[in-house]
């Protein structure tokens, strides 16, 4: 959802398990565990200081992403895949986050807990993120 | 297609993958051991070669005020070192700092506020001791040079002119490093900070409406 290439995915993934593993000890038990690393989990992301000189790769992100759709070679589970890819490529990170935890069947008291907003504001934001989609699906 | 049909396709792509995507504690290990390419390690990589730097230069100076005979040496040696070790001693407080901050498991608006706050800061820190050391370093080795001469090179007094001089000098410095400093700064991290800022403005405007 945050990194265009193969690459940049990996280090995503190994600065996530990098910090969740820092973060671990100040764990106080205050919120779900799942929360928790969720939080860790977008604040890396977002903040992911993507290398200079790599340059976006989209066709591999495409490929990595149709990965089971290739072995399968259900057209119709690629076309979706494709779709919905395109749809979250419009919004922006803060979108994306929302987005991201409601479709992990997150409720709004979460996802506010989690960004760090106010329930209605999550509420705002799921309709302007649904208009957004419904856009881009309905072109589709 | 309709949005709740995304939730379903959503949730068939994140099973495939956690099922492709399983990792082993060995290679879990080796990634924790990896380089970070968060910002804040970014920060704290810079912090740690200033370190490194200024104490290689106390070690430098230090054992040159023992290898000079001169009177200048080591009053100004001194200053350096003095300097150095204090510069040291900043950044070692500020590297404590910044990482009693990261990994506090916050929410996103907060580690953004945090994040942004820190970079804003450090970038600034960056930018002015930048130009605060160059024209100091600029006057300090004009001196060293100076006092370093025999004295039937050197001027019997240093006289307004010249100080004049140094000052304008050192100005005109900081007018020529200025421009490439924030250049620099902005390369290293300017649209990345932007990006921040962005993320974060989206969230404060739920506290305004």
């Amino acid at each position: 959802m945050y990194v265009d290439n193969e690459e940049d995915r990996r280090d995503l993934f190994q600065e996530i398990i990098i910090q969740l593993w820092k973060a671990f000890p100040k764990f106080r038990g205050e919120s779900k565990i799942s929360t928790w690393m969720y939080r860790v989990a977008l604040n890396t992301a977002i903040s992911y200081f993507r290398k200079q000189s790599r340059k976006p790769q989209r066709t591999s992100l495409e490929r990595s992403f149709l990965q089971i759709a290739d072995e399968e070679y259900d057209f119709d589970y690629e076309e979706k895949l494709k779709i919905l890819k395109s749809a979250i490529d419009r919004l922006t990170k803060i979108e994306k986050a929302i987005i991201m935890l409601y479709l992990e069947e997150k409720n709004y008291e979460e996802i506010a807990e989690t960004v760090g907003i106010t329930q209605n504001y999550v509420r705002v934001k799921m309709n302007r993120i649904k208009n957004k989609l419904k856009k881009t699906l309905t072109k589709k | 297609m309709e949005i709740n049909d995304l939730k379903s396709l959503w949730n068939e792509l994140a099973k495939n993958q956690a099922e492709s995507k399983i990792v082993a504690a060995d290679e879990i290990k080796k990634l924790i051991k990896g380089k970070t390419h968060h910002a804040i390690g970014k920060i704290n990589r810079g912090i740690m070669l200033e370190v490194g730097s200024l104490l290689l230069m106390t070690l430098f100076f230090s054992i040159s005020i023992f290898l000079y005979e001169h009177i200048a040496h080591k009053p100004l040696l001194s200053v350096v070192i003095i300097f150095c070790l204090a510069s040291v001693l900043y950044y070692w407080i500020k590297y404590r700092r910044i990482n009693q901050i990261i990994n506090s498991g916050n929410n996103l608006r907060e580690s953004l506020r945090i994040l942004t706050k820190t970079l804003d800061y450090f970038l600034k820190f960056y930018l002015y001791s930048s130009l605060i050391v160059t024209p100091i370093a600029f006057v300090t080795g004009f001196f060293y040079g100076y006092f370093s001469l025999d004295d039937s090179q050197t001027p019997k007094d240093l006289s307004l002119s010249i100080i004049g001089i140094l000052l304008i000098l050192s100005i005109l410095l900081v007018i020529v490093i200025y421009p490439f400093m924030k250049w620099y700064i902005r390369r290293l991290y300017g649209r990345y900070l932007d990006e921040l800022k962005t993320c974060l403005q989206e969230l404060e405007v739920d506290s305004i409406s």
